[in-house]
Order: C-alpha cells, then structure tokens, then sequence
C-alpha cells in the first residue's frame, strides 16, 4: 500500500516517543530472554554437574574410623567414602581447609590447568587462589612441605565455600578449599577422618541406625541441611521469581505506555483517517495501515530485545554463578517457548491495543473524523464538579490539565511507581540483610569466639559458655522434611540473647524457638512439636514455651541438661564453647573455630554482589524512568500544544510555561514514589518468603529512610532531566500553531 | 439524469436537541455541469454534500447518482461508491502530510479501478515540478491543486467541492476555480461546489440557494462567466 510510505516518516517526525517504545521493549525482551535462559540453563547445569561429580547425599562425623566400609555398601547398597580434612592454617586469620582427593563421591572439576597427577600437587578453589595471587603452577607450603597448583577446581561439596555451615557468607580471604592426595594427607599424619555417603535405596535411618549401634556419630549433614550445596537454590529460585515477574511488568508496563502513546498518535490522525474514508478506504485498509506502526515498533524491539537478551544470558549467568565455586556453565540449550513469548508478547498486546483504538476511530463517521470532534477535549462532570475558584490561576491550570488526561495521569503514576520499584529493590534487598545482620545476628549472638569440638567434652571449661548443637528434622507424620538446628545452653547464658517481641529477655530455662522457624513450621507457644536428632534418628516432643524475635537462623533453644536428657547424651556434657576471648584449646580437638570478626568480613564479602546489584538495578531503573518520564512528558506537550502557544502569543515568560505545563508532574512523581515504598516492601516480602526455606531463615523486608531519600532524589533526578529535554520541545512549539485550528 | 435527489430529509440529535439539517431537500443535475451551493453556516449545505458524496446517510427521501442508488445502501456499498464514482476536494486540502505530492495521488490511483495517468493529471493542474514535495513545502494553493489531482486521477463522474477556495487568497482562489473549468471541460466532470462566495456562482450553470435545511432558490445560469472575469 502506497499509503505506507508515510510509516516511517511519520515515526521519525515523533522520533522520541517511538524509539522510546522501541527501547522499552528492547530492555524489556532482553531481560525477559536474559533470565528466562539463564534460569533454566543454570540448573540444567548444576544438576548435570552434581549427577557427574556423584555428589554426596550426606557427610558425618563418628567418634572410632569405620573399618567395614565395603561391607556396608554391599549390605545397603549405597556409596560410602572416607575422607580427611584438616583446616591448616595458611597464615594468621587464614585457613586452608585441605581435604583428601576423593574417588567415589564429590569429585572435583578442573577449571584451569590439570586435575592431581603426581606427588606434592594440589588443585585449588578459584577464590581463595583469586584473593591471595595464587595461579596455576605456583608453589604453596603446607607444613613445611611444598605442593604445585596443579590446577583450579570446583567442588561439588563446596559450592557455596562455607567454612562451618553455620556461617552466612564464604570469605574467600580467611577461608579456602584445596585437595591433595589422601596418601599425602595420611602422611602428614594432619586431619580427621569424616564420611561421605550417597544411598541408591530409601534407607537412610537404617543405615544410621545401624552406625549407633557400634559407633557415636558426632555429626550428621544431609545435602538438603548442607548449605555449602543448598544455599545457590535459593538464589536460584529468587532469580527465578525475578525473572519470571520483573521482566514481564516491564513488558507489560511498556505496552500499556505503548498503546497509550500509539492511541494518541492515532487521534492526532483522525483528520487523515476520515480522508482516507473520503477517498474511498476501507475499514479493513485503515485498519491494516494503522496496525503497522505497532506491528513494526513491537517487532523491531521484540527482535532486538530477544537477540541482546541471548548475548546476556551468559554474563547473567556469570555474574550470578560468581560467588559460587562452579565449573563453568553454558548456556547451551535454546529454549524456544521463551524466544518466541519474547517475540510475540509485544506484537499481541500493542496490536490488540492499537486494533481497539482504531476500531474505535472507525466507528466515527468520516466528517465527525475530519472535523477531529474526538480530538477535542471533553469536559468531564468531575471537572464541572471542581470549585478551582480559591486556586490561583496556575495550580488551576495544571488541575485541569490532569483532570481531562486521567488515563495519562495514571501512567505516568504506574510507570513512576515502577521505576520507583524497581530502584528501591535493590536497596530493599540490601537493606534488609544488613537489617538481619546488625540487628538480629549482632543482637542474638553475642560471643566473639564460637568453637565447635569433633567429639564430645565432660571437663567445666575454664571459660566461656557451654553449649550443644544437633541437626533435628521435623518427625510429624505427612510433614516435609524440614531441617534445623537445636542448640542446648546454659540457663544462665549471657552470650545468647533472646527476647519477646516487647524486647523483654526471656528465661533460659525454657523451649525457645526463634521467629524465622516458628514462621516457617507456623508455630506458636503451647505448640508441640514432634522432631527427630538426625544424628540417631531419635524421636522427641517439644512444647513450644516462648518465641524469640529474632530472624537470626531457624534454632530451637533448650537448657543444656534437658537437651542432653532428651537425646540420651551424658549428663554434663557438651559439644561447643562461645566466649568473649579467645581460649587457648587444643587444636586437634576442634571441628572448627570461628571468630566475629570473620563472619564480619564474610558478610562484607557476600554482599558486595547485593551493592553491584543495587548498582545495576538503579542505572536500569533511571534509564527505564527517563523514557518513561520523557515519553509522557512529550505525549503531554504534544496535546497542549495549542495552549503552549497561546501561552507565547499572550507574552508569557519561557519560564511561566516551563512551571504551567511541566511541573504538575512533580506531584505525580511523588505520589508514583510514594505508592512504591509500602509496594516493594510488600513484594520483597513476599520473594523473601518464597525462597525462606530454601535459604533457612525468614528475612524481614526492611528499607532504610537514608534509602528511601536516596532512592527518591535518583527518581527526582531522572524527572528533572527529563524535563530539561523537554523544554527544547516547548520551545519548538510555533506562535502560529494557535492561528490553526485544522490540521493542514 | 446524472444526479436525481426527491425528498430528502436529515436530523441530528445532540443532547436533548434534534436538529433538522435538511427539510424535503431535492434537485437533479445533468452529468457535465457545475453546480454551485450558496448559503450561510447552518443552511445545510455540508450535509447535502456529505449525502450526495456517501459518506453520510439520509434519514428519508431518495438519490441516484449516475448507475448507483444511494438510499439503504451499505457501508461496503458506500465506500465501493466514494472509491468507484466521486473525488472529494475539501477546505483544508487534507493531503497526507508525510505523504508527497505524488504519493497523496497515488493514495487514490491505489486503490482506483481505472486511474488515469498520474503524470498526465499533474501537468494538467500544473504541479508536475513540485510532484516531490511534501505538503508543508507547498503553498496553499499549489497543495488545492495536489488536492484536485488526487480527486481526478480516479477520472471520477461526480467532484465534490467543499468550499475549495476558502483557505486562499484571491489570486490562487481563482487559479483554483479556472482549473475545476478546465477540468470540468475537458473530462466532462461534473462538479458539485458549495460556498460562502456568491461570485463564484456565475461560473456555475446551476446555482441553489440554501436556508435552514431548505433549497429556497433554483437557478439555471444561461450566461457563464470565465473565472478570470468573476470578481468579489
């Protein structure tokens, strides 16, 4: 159709609003792709590499070396590997935990270089090899004995590089993971022994039953229990909500922004509409040429968008694997359910949105077109109804200017929100970690020195406070398996802190259960709950007495004695001390030591990704909000182009203009601000709790008003610039536009 | 008959208020005249045009034009009409702005039948050097004359002008009315004008004049004048 010639000129004479649709939707398909690719493809992956490296089902701890391991994986039909570890101590504050090259289980996967292939080599974990300048081929002395970094490597067991499982963060400064051959590590006569098992047949408790009978097994940690391996599913599932709803409000949002621009331009053409009527078009032709302005800026974004969104699959999959200690990943299958909702989603909605629109102007006979009678601003019984008569003549103005364009009001509200959203996000994530850690972690735990012995202690220590630890799943009939840990301490415990919701201490000498468990298990005090010691597999019941406030990890608190009682432990004994000093202990004792200064650093550590993310998640949403902002700013100026220039021939100041016509928007953006606060809080909560479970604690949504000021100035900032654009385009408006009132 | 209209009556409702445009209006033209409707805002002149050129409807009463009978006819049927037999020429020209002067043609010869050559046309209303300019660069009186073009290259029976001089000075307002002559003369054309401006009328060989929806006077000019020659 020759009348298609005027699409792409048309497009150009508004060249800022249909390239800002065409650039939403590129932002929003390649996100869309982006993550719909990387989500999949990550745990294709991860599953792949966990099947291949036969990663354990769990790891423990017995008090005598198993000698029959053969003949327990005959008579269970299950994989059974003995390994050593021994944290050395790399330099002061710094540990190398050296664990035995395995055979059977968690099998390493070379990442640089070469796997162990002769005497006095070790492969390394990327990190640690990153934070302390060790590569390939240099030299490092354990115990005065110099190994070769064969190569870099990743571990199945060691995804998340924790140093205790307890920990939140890996710090790959103070903790690091190298594998060296068994025979070495047994020649060093360094480290104790632990077992890794996998089970081919439901058999689990027999099997530890059977362990009790002839040994104590000082620790049990199942793979689901085990965060070193389990943490990275929580992150992939909150990616996965993010990317599943992120991606597709933007999209939506931009065809909503979208159909409204279009339906405006439309309007602006309904002279040319009811000619083209005159000359003897029919509907069906003005409404083909018409759904080609739509169909051509959906499909040129959606195929950009979809084609940038594959190119940054990999580096999203890259910046999200990054913590993680993980063999490098492809994104290598092409999923095209998501390739072709990117391409489509766009051209459904704004074709279905146009087609409405232009149905609407067909319904109008050709002279009521070409007299433009829609174009003409109706007064609305709302805006009859004002009494505007008290305001001045400016806030008059502006009222109605936003009374008679309620739909572009809206949008302009929504699209502020989202941006608005969007920004504070990332704050909100970060805040609320920083949240559970400064308030919760720091207020709870008060010890500075944490240890963990590898069996059983009777002796009064001559500091610090007693304390016992086991793994418990929930035993209730019909229930999931559900994880946690139990602590037994002292009754008069100062180095634990726990209070009611009023802030008030609770007594120790009660079942105390922390906030995050009770939320997660939904319970509450005179609950009982029925659990099992996953290291014995004894059953016990308890009677929720209090709830502590705290979201600082999912224990339950009992008295030392009762705990030991309960679990048919010897009277007095203990597995833990927490003490304000350091305590000089026998380090062949210990399963592991901790310091406050070193979940510090990890803290700091994990949530440096958290900071690049509210970096990266800021600059999209200023440069979502500029095109949101600009985009209905000129939809704006373009529909009071007429009073624009009335406003010039009657001798109003640039000035005055920019104040009548630009800053009613300034409300709009406060009020877009403020809807997004409670908002995102609200659908921060709601991904927090999504993905609680699988990151075991409950992380309350929390956004700081430093933050919120923040969050607001960069919103501000994105609305004043847009604004400066759009002064050029006032100032481009002719005197002369007033003189006609027909469209040539 | 060319053109036959008995009877006909059109009311617009707006509101609480009916509006009768059109009261038991008829008149008939033979094919190859020019017919020239005077009467002041209101007298229903725009109706009748928009009646007769199919892009309105009657309520009552009955028209043909050349084979086709307008009364009940269809929406398909109206636009297969207005593309098949009438060329519009509105006040304000209406060409497609991002369209140039030869595509706003080739609008038409697009979805014609039987167009006739467009070069042809556009020596004949004298625009063949401005034929790629865009609207905006024409004056308005060349972009009338695009607009003729676009209207003649369909080589229509029926030219429906609405008040095609309006928007021009007198000068190009009269190159404008020399060229619908020369236009009526030389396809046999005929051509329907409505106006505010008498003088135009002694160019027409009929002349009506409207009033409140009603034809209150019939005349047939037997002394044509030469638009050179009309002054106002």
């Amino acid at each position: 159709m020759k009348l298609n010639r005027k699409i792409l000129r048309t497009m150009m004479e508004n060249k800022s609003r249909y390239l800002g649709s065409v650039v939403l939707i590129i932002i929003s398909c390649a996100l869309y792709t982006a993550f719909n690719m990387t989500v999949p493809n990550l745990q294709t992956g991860l599953d792949e590499y966990k099947r291949d490296s036969a990663l354990e089902d769990a790891n423990f701890i017995t008090q005598e070396p198993i000698a029959d391991v053969e003949s327990l994986e005959k008579e269970y039909d299950l994989i059974l590997e003995e390994r050593y570890s021994w944290d050395y101590e790399y330099s002061d504050g710094v540990t190398l935990r050296i664990l035995s090259e395995t055979e059977k289980l968690n099998r390493y996967s070379v990442i640089e270089g070469e796997p162990l292939n002769g005497d006095h080599e070790l492969v390394l974990d990327p990190h640690f090899a990153e934070s302390h300048n060790l590569s390939v081929g240099d030299k490092v002395t354990i115990s005065e004995e110099t190994f070769t970094i064969s190569g870099l490597v990743a571990m199945p067991d060691y995804i998340y590089p924790l140093k205790t499982e307890e920990d939140m963060a890996p710090n790959s400064n103070s903790f690091g993971v190298a594998i060296i051959s068994k025979k070495e590590l047994q020649e060093m006569e360094q480290g104790f022994p632990y077992y890794s098992v996998k089970f081919n047949q439901d058999n689990i408790d027999a099997f530890k039953e059977k362990l009790s009978e002839t040994n104590f097994v000082g620790q049990w940690i199942s793979q689901s229990d085990n965060p070193r391996i389990t943490f990275i599913n929580g992150d992939i599932n909150a990616f996965s909500e993010i990317g599943k709803v992120v991606p597709i409000i933007i999209l939506v949002l931009t065809c909503m922004l979208i159909a409204a621009v279009l339906s405006r331009l439309l309007k602006g053409e309904y002279v040319q509409i009811g000619t083209l009527f005159g000359l003897g078009y029919t509907k069906r032709e003005i409404l083909k040429h018409y759904l080609m302005y739509s169909i051509i800026v959906s499909l040129v974004g959606s195929i950009i968008g979809t084609f940038v969104g594959q190119y940054l699959a990999e580096p999203l999959m890259m910046s999200f694997t990054f913590q993680y200690n993980l063999p490098i990943l492809d994104i290598d299958s092409f999923i095209l359910k998501h390739v072709i909702i990117s391409l489509l989603l766009p051209l459904f909605f704004l074709v279905t949105v146009t087609f409405f629109v232009v149905r609407k102007a067909l319904w109008l006979t050709p002279q009521e077109l070409m007299r433009g009678k829609q174009v003409k601003t109706k007064i609305s019984w709302f805006e009859r109804s004002l009494k505007l008569n008290r305001f001045s003549f400016e806030a008059k103005f502006r009222i109605r200017d936003m009374v008679r364009s309620v739909p572009r009001v809206i949008m302009m509200i929504l699209g502020i929100t989202f941006a608005s959203m969007l920004l504070l996000m990332g704050f909100t994530t970060k805040d609320s970690i920083d949240h559970l850690f400064n308030h919760s972690l720091k207020e709870t735990f008060n010890y500075e020195h944490y240890y963990i012995f590898k069996d059983m202690q009777f002796s009064e220590p001559v500091q610090g406070e007693k304390l016992s630890i086991s793994s418990f799943e929930v035993a209730e009939e019909n229930a999931d398996p559900y994880s946690f840990s139990i602590y037994g301490i002292e009754e008069d415990a100062k180095l634990i802190n726990l209070t009611d919701d009023s802030n008030n201490p609770l007594d120790k000498d009660q079942v105390i259960v922390t906030k995050s468990l009770a939320n997660n298990l939904e319970l509450a005090v005179g609950d009982t709950i029925e659990v099992e010691n996953k290291l014995n597999a004894k059953e016990i019941t308890l009677k929720i007495d209090a709830i502590a406030d705290t979201y600082a990890g999912e224990y339950i608190f009992l008295p030392l004695d009762e705990f030991n009682q309960m679990n048919d432990y010897p009277d007095g004994s203990y597995i833990g001390i927490m003490s304000e000093r350091k305590l000089q202990l026998e380090k062949d004792s210990l399963l592991m030591s901790q310091t406050n200064d070193e979940v510090m650093a990890a803290f700091e550590e994990a949530t440096k990704p958290v900071k690049y993310m509210v970096g990266g998640v800021s600059v999209v949403a200023f440069i979502l909000g500029l095109i949101i902002i600009f985009m209905i700013t000129s939809m704006m100026i373009e529909e009071n182009k007429t009073n624009i220039s009335l406003l010039k021939v009657l001798g109003y100041p640039k000035r005055k203009i920019y104040s009548l016509v630009l800053s009613s928007n300034a409300i709009l953006v406060v009020i877009g601000f403020i809807i997004a606060v409670p908002l995102i809080l609200l659908s921060v909560d709601v991904m927090f709790q999504s993905i609680a479970k699988d990151l075991k604690m409950t992380l309350p949504a929390h956004l700081n008003k430093m933050n919120i000021l923040i969050g607001f100035v960069i919103i501000y900032m994105t609305y004043t610039i847009s604004n400066l654009l759009a002064r050029k385009r006032i100032m481009s408006i002719s005197m002369a536009e007033v003189l006609k009132n027909r469209v040539e | 008959m060319f053109l036959q209209m008995e009877d006909i009556n059109k009311t617009y409702q707006s509101g609480d208020t009916t509006f009768q445009a059109l009261k038991n209006v008829g008149f008939a033209l033979e094919q190859g005249q020019i017919c020239v409707i005077l009467g002041p805002s209101g007298s229903g002149k725009s109706t009748l045009l928009n009646i007769i050129g199919g892009i309105d409807n009657a309520d009552s009463g009955t028209i043909h034009v050349a084979d086709w009978k307008l009364n009940n006819l269809k929406e398909k049927q109206l636009t297969q009409y207005r593309r098949d037999a009438v060329g519009f020429i509105f006040q304000f020209y209406n060409l497609v702005p991002n369209l140039t002067a030869r595509e706003n043609i080739e609008l038409t010869t697009n979805i014609s039948k039987d167009p006739l050559d467009i070069d042809e046309i556009l020596e004949a209303v004298g625009m063949k050097e401005f034929q790629h300019h865009f609207p905006k660069e024409l004056s308005g009186g060349q972009q009338q004359r695009i607009s003729i073009a676009r209207a003649l290259v369909k080589n229509p029976k029926l030219l429906l002008c609405d008040e095609p001089t309006g928007a021009l000075d007198y000068a190009t307002s009269k190159e404008i009315l020399k060229l619908l002559v020369n236009v009526n003369k030389r396809f046999n054309t005929t051509i329907l004008i409505i106006t505010h401006n008498n003088a135009i009328a002694e160019m027409a060989h009929r002349v009506l004049k409207m009033r409140s929806g009603k034809i209150i006077e019939d005349m047939v000019n037997d002394t044509l004048i030469p638009p050179e020659r009309i002054e106002w």
